[in-house]
């Protein structure tokens, strides 16, 4: 027999008030990639829910997040910024928490910082403290409400969103003339990496401009340079894949111009890459797909003995 | 009094004129129209175009009579339109003067106004061609209104008062005085009323400043001679006192949308293509020899790589043959032979809000709905009376005639990756101010079981699903008991009209944009007619052909209604 939804708790309207608690017998627990951000950057987050019961438990349908800000208003987070979504579907693979087991549901960082899960949430931009908790329910309506009988809450994560100083705030304040928005980040991106790059570099937005580089041609040398400088941030896995796929497209090229050796080397780079990712990405999701990146290059060998061009 | 006189002929390009001065009056004849129509007629001091056309045009001759003139040198402007002017017609210009006076009879003065029409904004800036202004308008709220002595001496003092008259619109009617959303907006020189001097030639110029986002408020100047029409609140304007008034001059907002087709079978490139290849890669099978093709490209998603100066290109070729590719040096499954070599270089990309990107290679022969046509469409022909109604006018913004490639499926995240790649108007990367994408697609993800999706919308980007609403209304009753058997473009073109409304973020307080409301008339054939954005109520009334939104209240400013939210948005729209 498959165990019901452990009740949880209370609906948004009663969260001001009321704290919230976990059953005993299931733990949910949200965990940020990183407590302190800059305002408009994402971070990866995972929602980890413990099954301490003998019986199954089925995860309802759908995820939001909702935050208390340093004031205790309390608002549920937009899952997608532009279509104001509110939750995100539990994918079904996860779905089911064996018996004395755990699932794990991964959010990571858009590459292109726009599509990031929640952060993009301009009521998250304000420099402070932000409670957050996450709502795992059957259905988020959308003016935020759950039905508390079905529902699973977390504990709480504190985010930390920090006031810019030196060059963050010189871009920053250029962000901010810009009425910088998520819609901004995806369409004026290339905007903001001209801003920050010749003049700027040394603020951590540099690191969130990483997808707005030329690589059309090979890996893009700022990418090398923020890895280096940014090796353990949440974002970094986002420009380790950017490096990879910039190393298979100067591979591409070598190749057509029957370049075998620096083929084989840009392979090499993109294969090193990938495989770190797969072994040391804290992102389930991120591991995955390098993992399948790498199942698909070709090997030093296969390169070097093919070397008919199409 | 003497008479005076004056006969001047002026030779010109292809058409000419003759002015004659009797008296207090201009003759003018227009003479040398050609064509199957032409117009011609004068005006003086304002440019103000228009006068008698003849269908043939016959002698090739057209006449004006300017009388009830002040006293003075005039501007005299001649416009004729013909097949050899430009389609707008064309002025020619001279000087008159005027001795004799006007008779006692005629009006003191004339107020005239440029338009009727005003635009909260223009927005011109993300077009290579600007759509103009309406007539009379030069600058975004503002339009120009005249005052012109006729029987009144030089000197003679003119009071003007803006009013703000019931508001037009059909719904909400009936309408009061005073009603604009914007009530500090409709001013000359920065006030509601204004005292001008006339001039004893020539006009007097003001700028009547209008609402810069509140489409719909309304204005009408008044003008008369008579102190009392700024001090007397009861003071009836009457023309037959020597009061005058302008039309109503109304307020419009400006949209631009894109629209695109995405094709119904296209599969992204997995390997570069150099300029002489005439081999693509690609992960999927499905497509055959023989197969008609067409190659896309798009610049960058980010717009910052440097093959993206080259913009938007297609190359149509057939695949004479289809293979799976055994090179692992090669991105692909399958290498698909052209029967040339491209002359244009293709490109792949790194997914862009976890969308794959890149350039792709669509099927023009093959589909999975066996369609003749590989592009998926939807109706025009609702959208722009629907958003009139709104006083919106919407301009159909050029696209980059490559089309969308195929993408199944999609989620918002999708929608937003492709709309921003293979959106023409972002050229550059700033995003257009009042701009939109629609888009005829295929399918999205996501719906719960027994969900059907006719449209999304993302942002500023709407997509129409017309493999959906296909299904949906040539689908079984029984599985489809709402829209089986509606006519699927007329769905099409209703869905366009719910998701461009999307895109003014209407119903904010019903949460997700849609509302709960009946139309606010009914002229259909249903009992009850449900609002355009009630969606679950009005599923089975899309294919109708009736496009209505709700309206509850009796004031436009506080109204709960669609057409309400679009005309008190702030621009530029979100």
């Amino acid at each position: 027999m498959n165990k019901s939804l452990v009740p949880a708790l209370i609906t948004v309207a009663l969260l001001s008030g009321t704290a919230f608690a976990a059953s005993s017998e299931v733990e949910v627990r949200l965990i940020l990639d990183e407590k302190n951000i800059l305002p408009a950057t994402p971070t990866g987050l995972r929602i980890a829910v413990v099954n301490h019961g003998e019986e199954p438990l089925h995860l309802p349908g759908a995820v939001s997040l909702v935050a208390r800000d340093a004031v205790g208003k309390m608002f549920t987070l937009h899952e997608f910024n532009m279509t104001g979504s509110l939750a995100a579907p539990v994918p079904e693979e996860v779905r089911v928490v064996p018996a004395r087991g755990s699932q794990e549901l991964r959010f990571d960082p858009s590459n292109a910082v726009a599509g990031s899960p929640w952060l993009m949430d301009e009521r998250l931009w304000k420099p402070g403290s932000y409670r957050l908790r996450a709502v795992l329910a059957s259905e988020i309506r959308p003016d935020g409400t759950f039905d508390a009988g079905t529902s699973l809450v977390s504990d709480e994560e504190t985010l930390t969103v920090v006031g810019p100083t030196g060059e963050d705030a010189t871009v920053w304040a250029w962000m901010q003339g810009q009425k910088w928005n998520e819609q901004a980040w995806m369409m004026r991106g290339g905007d903001l990496a001209k801003f920050i790059i010749p003049e700027h570099s040394q603020s951590q937005y540099t690191l969130f401009v990483a997808r707005f580089v030329p690589q059309s041609d090979g890996p893009a040398p700022l990418h090398a340079e923020l890895v280096a400088r940014f090796p353990n941030h949440s974002f970094t896995d986002q420009v380790r894949l950017l490096q990879v796929h910039g190393y298979k497209e100067a591979a591409g090229i070598a190749y057509r111009q029957k370049d075998l050796y620096h083929s084989a080397n840009d392979w090499d780079q993109a294969r090193t890459i990938a495989s770190g990712l797969v072994r040391n990405s804290r992102s389930a999701k991120v591991r995955a797909l390098a993992k399948d990146l790498l199942d698909r290059m070709p090997t030093r060998d296969q390169v070097t003995k093919k070397p008919e061009a199409p | 009094m003497s008479i005076a006189a004056a006969l001047v002929a002026v030779q010109a390009s292809a058409w000419s004129y003759q002015v004659n001065v009797v008296g207090n009056t201009v003759n003018v004849t227009v003479t040398g129209l050609t064509g199957n129509q032409c117009c011609g007629g004068a005006s003086l001091d304002l440019p103000i175009g228009g006068g008698n056309c003849s269908i043939p045009c016959g002698t090739g001759q057209q006449t004006a009579t300017l009388t009830c003139n002040s006293v003075g040198t005039h501007a005299l402007y001649i416009w004729a339109a013909d097949p050899t002017t430009p389609t707008i017609g064309e002025f020619k210009q001279t000087t008159v003067d005027i001795t004799v006076p006007p008779a006692p009879a005629c009006p003191q003065f004339d107020l005239i106004s440029g338009g009727i029409k005003v635009l909260t904004h223009q927005y011109q800036d993300a077009f290579g061609s600007t759509v103009p202004y309406p007539a009379g308008q030069t600058a975004d709220g503002e339009t120009k209104i005249s005052l012109r002595p006729r029987a009144a001496p030089a000197g003679t003092d003119i009071y003007l008062k803006v009013i703000d008259p019931p508001d037009a619109s059909t719904y909400g009617a009936p309408h009061q005085s005073d009603d604009n959303v914007d009530v500090s907006a409709g001013t000359l020189f920065g006030a509601k009323t204004r005292v001008v001097t006339l001039p004893q030639a020539g006009t007097v110029d003001l700028i009547l400043k209008t609402t810069l986002y509140a489409s719909g408020d309304n204005y009408v100047v008044q003008a008369s001679a008579d102190p009392h029409l700024v001090t007397d609140p009861n003071f009836v304007c009457d023309p037959n006192a020597g009061c005058r008034s302008t039309p109503v001059i109304t307020a419009w907002k400006r949209m631009y949308v894109e629209m695109d087709d995405m094709y119904r079978n296209s599969q992204p490139i997995t390997f570069r293509i150099l300029v002489g290849d005439s081999v693509v890669y690609v992960n999927d099978r499905g497509f055959r020899r023989g197969d008609a093709v067409r190659l896309l490209h798009a610049p960058s998603a980010t717009r910052s790589e440097p093959y993206d100066v080259d913009g938007f290109y297609t190359e149509d070729r057939t695949i004479v043959d289809v293979a799976r590719n055994n090179n692992s040096n090669i991105a692909g499954a399958y290498a698909i032979t052209l029967d040339a070599p491209l002359a244009r270089a293709y490109f792949t990309e790194g997914p862009f809000l976890s969308t794959p990107m890149g350039d792709a290679i669509a099927d023009l022969s093959r589909n999975a709905q066996r369609s003749a046509d590989p592009l998926f469409h939807f109706s025009q022909q609702y959208y722009v009376p629907a958003f009139a109604d709104a006083f919106v006018e919407v301009i159909r913004a050029g696209s980059s005639g490559v089309g969308v490639p195929f993408h199944d499926a999609m989620t918002p995240q999708n929608m937003a990756a492709v709309g921003n790649k293979w959106l023409a108007a972002r050229l550059g990367t700033l995003p257009p101010s009042n701009f939109g994408l629609a888009t005829a697609a295929a399918t999205r993800a996501g719906l719960a079981p027994g969900q059907l999706s006719l449209g999304t919308t993302v942002g500023s980007f709407s997509y129409i699903w017309r493999q959906n609403i296909d299904d949906a209304t040539s689908g079984p009753r029984s599985r489809y008991p709402l829209t089986s058997g509606l006519n699927a473009d007329i769905v099409s073109g209703e869905t366009l009209v719910h998701e461009m409304a999307h895109q003014w973020q209407v119903n904010p307080g019903y949460g997700d944009g849609h509302c709960n409301q009946t139309a606010y008339t009914n002229p259909s054939a249903f009992a009850t007619m449900y609002c355009e954005m009630n969606s679950a109520q009005n599923s089975g009334q899309y294919g109708d052909g009736i496009i209505r939104f709700h309206y509850t209240g009796n004031s436009p400013q506080t109204a709960d209604s669609e057409y309400m939210d679009i005309r008190k948005t702030p621009e530029p729209k979100p």
